[in-house]
């Protein structure tokens, strides 16, 4: 059996039989770890015992498992793992949603303006989910695959120019139409994601060197001052 | 550069000013035809001793410090933007040629050479008289009353050298999604920061100090004098609401086209007055 602690002494139940759970489990997914192999069978029968809804999934991130419960985001550590009597205690901690948007925000270097077009939402959305606005259960799981996906690239991959290519219509779709397509579930998201991604990949190298200031001649000409919406359309 | 006194014998008064700076293009200047284009436009000059750092960028819309220069000398001139001329262009046949022009310093001139793009400065004030955003008066009166106006003009101006612009971004933070024009937007407000840096500047610790001074440092709450609060408090407080997610920097290289045509130009926006300010009809 597996026991998840919750902090403050709090535990979200004994897995025995499914029928004996007091709580829904929305979706779980697995992350790859250096367990125990203990604790790794343990998990593996949890998995089983849960079955294809559970979405497990493993992926290369190494912080444990991402658990949802009720609407909580768990994180399950394996480092305090210890073995009692033939069971396996792990501690468990909520991951903030805010922690998920930061990452993001950080990895592909994002302002708020920029995550709600990438989310399809407004940004007073995204000022609500970090002030712990709940988001649609479809964005909760973007979040977390598109960091798996993250997660997946080769090194070197600058995630900061993503930005600057995802609404490009490679191969009849922009990443952005696909990762807000609804239609798509996780794995296929997972997927679609990837593979568009790959497409980008020569996109998103740097094809410019930095700007040496000492060598150009600069002014201080702003983009509203010769960029009117007139002289483009 | 023309001296008032140069136009005394040929034309209309224009000794209301020391100096008289022309800003119409050179095309114009030396178009062939008069009557295609009759006149030419100048700025009313007053010499200064010596130019102000905070009015030589162009953030203030209405004076702008300038060098103009001769082979021989220079001068410090306080431009203002309410006093303007259209004058006949044939009165440039009939005065001396200017000795001083206002002029853009050249590479390597010297160590402060990007510091004195004097024309280029002025050419963008000019330019910025037309394209300044109105921002709703309730969000310039909560910027204001909330400290953080404090925040962008007086500390951040400190670091003036290190940043290309501070960009804003409005949105209504109300259910119903905001479509009319912009300075009608009423409140409350969604407020995001982005400062652009210089190559050389470490956009990280800018956008970390200003983080610091809208929520970590405190100031007295206005309406409890023993209290203190946040900047970011005290906006929420007056209907502007910011969070620590909605400060970013980057530098000059790795902002895009595309973001900065979202953004506000902080120094573009007529924070100076509001409509309160019109007069009675």
């Amino acid at each position: 059996m597996l026991e998840l602690a919750l902090p403050g002494g709090a535990s979200i139940g004994m897995i025995g039989t499914a029928s004996s759970m007091p709580f829904q489990f929305r979706q779980a997914e697995v992350r790859s770890f250096d367990f125990s192999p203990t604790l790794s069978d343990q998990l593996a029968k949890f998995r089983a015992l849960w079955g294809s809804d559970t979405a497990t999934q493993s992926s290369s991130a190494s912080h444990g498992v991402v658990l949802y419960v009720d609407d909580q985001r768990i994180v399950v550590e394996p480092e305090t793992a210890s073995q009692e009597a033939g069971d396996t205690a792990v501690t468990a901690q909520p991951v903030l949603l805010r922690d998920r948007l930061d990452e993001i925000k950080n990895r592909f270097s994002l302002s708020i303006t920029q995550m709600a077009e990438l989310f399809g939402v407004t940004r007073k959305a995204v000022y609500d989910w970090y002030e712990g606005a709940e988001p649609r259960s479809l964005t909760t799981s973007r979040i977390e695959v598109l960091l798996d996906v993250a997660e997946q690239l080769p090194n070197g991959v600058d995630l900061r120019r993503l930005k600057t290519v995802w609404n490009i219509p490679v191969s009849g779709r922009s990443f952005r139409s696909v990762f807000c397509d609804d239609s798509l579930d996780t794995e296929n998201l997972r997927s679609a994601l990837l593979a568009k991604l790959h497409e980008l990949l020569p996109r998103m190298a740097a094809t410019t060197s930095p700007a040496h200031k000492a060598s150009v001649v600069l002014g201080e000409g702003h983009l509203s001052e010769f960029d009117r919406r007139a002289d483009i359309t | 550069m023309i001296p008032a006194e140069a136009f005394a014998k040929h034309g209309p008064d224009c000794s209301d000013v020391e100096y008289w700076v022309i800003v119409s293009q050179t095309c114009n200047l030396y178009n062939i035809s008069f009557e295609r284009v009759p006149v030419f436009e100048l700025i009313g000059a007053r010499a200064i001793a010596q130019c102000d750092a905070g009015k030589m960028k162009g953030d203030n819309p209405r004076i702008l410090h300038v060098e103009a220069q001769s082979p021989d000398a220079l001068i410090s001139l306080e431009l203002d933007i309410q006093t303007r001329r259209w004058l006949p262009r044939v009165l440039l046949a009939k005065i001396p040629a200017p000795d001083f022009a206002v002029l853009d310093a050249m590479p390597g001139q010297d160590a402060d050479w990007l510091k004195k793009q004097w024309q280029d400065n002025l050419a963008g004030w000019l330019a910025r008289s037309y394209t300044r955003v109105a921002l709703p008066d309730e969000f310039n009166t909560a910027l204001a009353d909330s400290r953080i106006k404090d925040v962008l003009e007086t500390k951040l101006a400190k670091r003036k050298d290190e940043l290309y612009g501070i960009y804003m971004s409005l949105d209504s933070d109300s259910q119903e999604p905001w479509e009319g024009r912009l300075g009608e937007m009423p409140p409350p407000f969604l407020l995001e920061i982005t400062l652009v840096a210089h190559e050389g500047a470490d956009p990280e610790e800018l956008a970390k100090s200003l983080t610091k001074q809208l929520f970590d440092d405190k100031v007295t709450d206005p309406t409890n004098k023993n209290n203190k609060i946040s900047r970011a408090e005290l906006g929420a407080h007056h209907g502007i609401k910011i969070i620590r997610a909605g400060i970013s920097a980057k530098t000059v290289s790795e902002i895009t086209l595309q973001e900065l045509k979202t953004l506000i130009r902080y120094s573009l926006v007529d924070h100076l007055s509001d409509s309160s300010q019109a007069a009675d009809a």
